[in-house]
């Protein structure tokens, strides 16, 4: 949204490429672009981590019976592969681009915290290797699902301090990483660039780390009450003692929905940054965009008994919980009225970037559509807990924000290698993931209608067929994972050199201004903002 | 660093060249912008920062006082 007066354009940004050298650029880096580089790799590893954890999972599915694992290896399977996805490769790949690109895009030389930004990077790797050391204490990994109900969760070995306290340390990263958003973009933006000027990833961002902050301590909060529970001889969420284990779920779900946004809202974000480039066009309703994105955070904190409708509650209750979760799908509508609207009459082309964006279009929505047939209370009594679940959050997380992920990776990759990357290799990334993405999870809908359970690592025979194309699904996604990987460590290394614009279209943002591949320091001086 | 230095450089920029330098020169460049704003941004995030803490004890306390701690 802004333009920016680049005359006498960084003139002296060749003096400012010099970097440390070593380890010690890594372990004490405060530079953004150094700790953005770390937050996207940690979250390719945990990627990878989770998806063999799930290969391992649509292994054991793909024919009834136990074939490779024991049940209760399956549970832990099943709880670790959603806590690392979730905390170890989806946020820490969207702070990555928070911390690579909010400061390119509002003119800031760096985050406002440089030191605090790598220390919410650093207790990262440390928390993933508590959780996932766990597997080795008696009585294996955590298996009581990553929504940690009691007393299912109280039930679990030596493995359910090191689950709550890596927890813990995640949940002090996000909250910290979130600071350093909200202060980075409320006091370091460029001169002239108001706040209905940030780009939408910026704007996007910005709401979700006051979602962050309001939610991380309320998840904190709901573990300690467990430790307590199980060390300290309190009764919480225990029936014996007087507590109320409805109590937790309705905790858990309190900051369970918003972070439900906050894995999705930079992914809004990202594809506005994306259609826009790629339909030579203006974003089409800016305002509406970003009141729609504060509209859903709204809403977030208002819907989340609706994961709650069969635990039981008053009639009253369940009607304010369905109609204000159908609600979400007023400002959701306004989103993707938005991005169709600005590709109406673009001059559109269709490289990687646009493909997987265009993907999230189509798949996301299609995940919003169940989304709107559980908020129906009395249906919702039939799909609890069953795969159609399963389908619902999965088409949300996959093709919704992890390929916006993706979409962001192939926009930005240039930027900050200097060398445009092989589109052959990407589109054919782009193509597999896609077709195999919808072969693994669209027949789950199935299954899960015609009744199959989650979160079981045996079934009846009767659910067999599908099952067998969801693992082959799941294994092409997996290993179509390899070409993501190729065509990153192909642009790190070299290639046709990138040019400051990088892409044949008129972007508008600031990032656009530096070279490519952007200076270790960039902005030293303030760009003026129009 | 060498002193081939062709187009001016502010000492600023010259100590942009630590990493560990960043923070004081984001506050110090940006323009207009007065060498204060480091305080803005520290007081910032330690309000943001006690509001997370208020979170977590408000919810803590509130299960404490529902009467089911020992």
């Amino acid at each position: 949204m802004a333009h920016a007066d680049t005359h006498a354009l960084h003139a002296a940004d060749h003096h400012d490429d010099h970097k440390p050298h070593g380890i010690g650029r890594w372990l004490f880096a405060t530079n953004h672009k150094d700790i953005g580089t770390m937050y996207m790799v940690f979250a390719l590893i945990m990627f990878f981590i989770g998806g063999a954890m799930a290969m391992v999972i649509r292994l054991e599915l793909f024919k009834p019976g136990m074939q490779f694992v024991d049940p209760g290896f399956y549970n832990s399977l099943v709880t670790s592969h959603a806590l690392v996805m979730i905390f170890g490769a989806v946020m820490p790949a969207f702070v990555g681009l928070a911390n690579w690109m909010i400061p390119l895009q509002i003119g800031a030389p760096d985050m406002a915290l440089p030191r605090m930004n790598n220390y919410s990077f650093w207790i990262l790797p440390f928390a993933f290797t508590l959780l996932l050391s766990s597997f080795f204490t008696a009585g294996g990994g955590p298996a009581g699902g990553w929504t940690l109900y009691p007393p299912l969760s109280l039930q679990a070995g030596d493995s359910f301090p090191l689950t709550i306290f890596a927890i813990h340390m995640m949940g002090a990263s996000s909250i910290m990483g979130a600071i350093n958003v909200i202060v980075t973009i409320m006091n370091m933006r460029a001169p002239g660039m108001t706040l209905l000027k940030l780009p939408l990833f910026c704007w996007t961002w910005l709401i979700t780390a006051y979602l962050l902050i309001a939610v991380m301590p309320v998840l904190a909060g709901a573990v300690t009450m467990l430790l307590t529970d199980h060390y300290f001889g309190t009764s919480f969420f225990n029936p014996a003692g007087g507590g109320d284990p409805v109590m937790f779920q309705h905790i858990f779900w309190f900051f369970g929905h918003p972070e439900v946004y906050i894995l999705i809202l930079p992914a809004f974000g990202i594809v506005s940054e994306i259609i826009p480039t790629f339909s030579r066009k203006p974003l089409f309703g800016y305002d509406a965009m970003v009141y729609a994105t504060a509209s859903i955070a709204f809403l977030s904190f208002i819907v989340w008994a609706h994961h709650m409708f069969t635990v039981g509650m008053p009639l009253a209750g369940q009607m304010f919980f369905m109609m204000s979760t159908m609600l979400i799908a007023v400002p959701t509508g306004v989103k993707v009225f938005n991005w169709t609207t600005t590709m109406w009459k673009g001059s559109l082309s269709f490289e990687p970037p646009m493909l997987f964006a265009l993907a999230f279009l189509f798949l996301f929505t299609i995940g919003g559509f169940s989304g709107l047939m559980l908020a129906i209370a009395p249906a919702d009594y039939q799909y609890q807990d069953t795969y159609f679940v399963v389908a619902h959050f999965h088409y949300v997380l996959v093709p919704g924000a992890v390929f916006a992920i993706m979409a962001g990776v192939y926009y930005w990759l240039p930027k900050w290698t200097g060398h445009m990357y092989s589109m052959t290799l990407a589109k054919w990334h782009f193509w597999v993931s896609t077709i195999s993405v919808n072969v693994l999870f669209f027949p789950q809908h199935f299954l899960g209608l015609a009744g199959m359970p989650r979160r079981i690592p045996d079934y009846n025979v009767q659910f067999t067929d599908w099952n067998m194309v969801s693992s082959i699904g799941g294994f092409v996604f997996g290993l179509s994972q390899l070409l993501f990987v190729a065509v990153i460590i192909q642009s790190a290394r070299g290639g046709p050199k990138a040019t400051a614009k990088v892409w044949d279209a008129e972007p508008l943002g600031l990032e656009w201004t530096v070279p490519s591949p952007a200076p270790y320091h960039s902005f030293s001086d303030a760009p003026e903002v129009h | 660093m060498d002193g081939a230095i062709t187009s001016p450089v502010s000492l600023v920029q010259r100590r942009a060249r630590s990493p560990l330098r960043a923070s004081t020169v984001s506050t110090a460049t940006q323009g207009s912008r007065p060498i204060a704003k480091r305080r803005h941004n520290a007081l910032l995030a330690i309000v943001l920062g006690l509001v997370a803490l208020g979170f977590y004890v408000v919810f803590v306390v509130a299960g404490v006082l529902s009467g089911h701690a020992p």
